[in-house]
């Protein structure tokens, strides 16, 4: 039953007439690619726009900068055979105190 | 037609952009007519008539002239609808149930002696059931029964296979069948 009702209403919509191109439809295309092809010439970009643009790509790569400095960072210090008395000592020297071991 | 197409193809490509003009001149009812299907509003159909056009010179370097110009602008028109319908029904928000015409409702309510009905009150209750359908199930729905395309010229027309196609045909009746009927239930409680 419901078929019927469905068949009866696509061929009802079947007959609806399309509506009439707007007269100067074509020129309008025209126009419209004219115009978007003069907005795609390169246009002069600041140092902010730049920044701005690969913030993103800049962040990641600061990011991925420190996580290989930390790692490397940990690795000496697993593969050194010094302790942390002896960077300890090493600090004190470097900054003229008192040896903190003694 | 399809000579002056493929002419005016040439034309443009050597460089001549008065000839993509023409190539929309000869073109413009064809786009018009299948974007009507999805959209009622004029303006809206003129935006995506301009949209399909744009897409179309922006790839004319990939038509590769095998199958006619017309043919390969309506792939791009059905794409340009498809994306459309996608976009209203994501923006769409909850469904709801508007005020049909009153002549819809007589037509859903049985109660009338038979009549014909019209185009637009068709138009009207298929619109609303519509929402019940998936975006690709609507183009696909449209094509076949609306436009009277068969499954091989679909498949052509939206690069999906002939399976696909016929599953979401089925799929898509069930689906209408269920909203008429709730439509129908809706209509009686007004």
């Amino acid at each position: 039953m419901k078929d019927k009702k469905l068949n009866q209403l696509f061929a009802a919509a079947r007959r609806e007439n399309p509506p009439d191109v707007p007269a100067s439809f074509a020129e309008r295309v025209q126009h419209s690619l004219e115009q978007s092809a003069s907005d795609n010439t390169p246009a002069i970009v600041s140092f902010l726009d730049q920044l701005n643009r690969n913030f993103t790509r800049y962040a990641v790569s600061a990011a991925a900068m420190i996580m290989l400095c930390a790692a490397l960072e940990l690795g000496q210090s697993y593969t050194s055979d010094t302790s942390i008395d002896d960077d300890l000592n090493q600090i004190c020297t470097d900054w003229g105190c008192t040896d903190l071991s003694q | 037609m399809v000579n002056d197409d493929a002419e005016l193809v040439a034309r443009v490509r050597a460089g001549s952009p008065d000839a993509y003009t023409e190539l929309v001149r000869n073109n413009q009812q064809q786009v018009f007519n299948i974007l009507h299907r999805y959209e009622r509003d004029l303006h809206l159909v003129e935006d995506l008539a301009q949209d399909t056009f744009t897409k179309a010179w922006r790839a004319l370097a990939s038509f590769d002239g095998r199958a006619p110009f017309q043919h390969w602008l309506s792939r791009i028109a059905v794409h340009v609808a498809l994306d459309h319908v996608r976009r209203r029904k994501r923006f769409s928000g909850t469904i709801t149930l508007p005020d049909l015409g009153e002549d819809s409702v007589s037509w859903l309510r049985d109660e009338l002696p038979p009549r014909e009905l019209e185009a637009r009150q068709a138009r009207e209750i298929l619109e609303l059931a519509m929402q019940s359908l998936s975006p690709a199930e609507q183009v696909v729905i449209t094509l076949m029964e609306i436009e009277g395309h068969s499954v091989k010229e679909i498949c052509s027309l939206t690069g999906d296979s002939s399976v696909a196609i016929r599953v979401r045909a089925m799929r898509a009746r069930t689906k209408l069948r269920k909203a008429i009927e709730a439509l129908e239930a809706s209509e009686y409680e007004r």
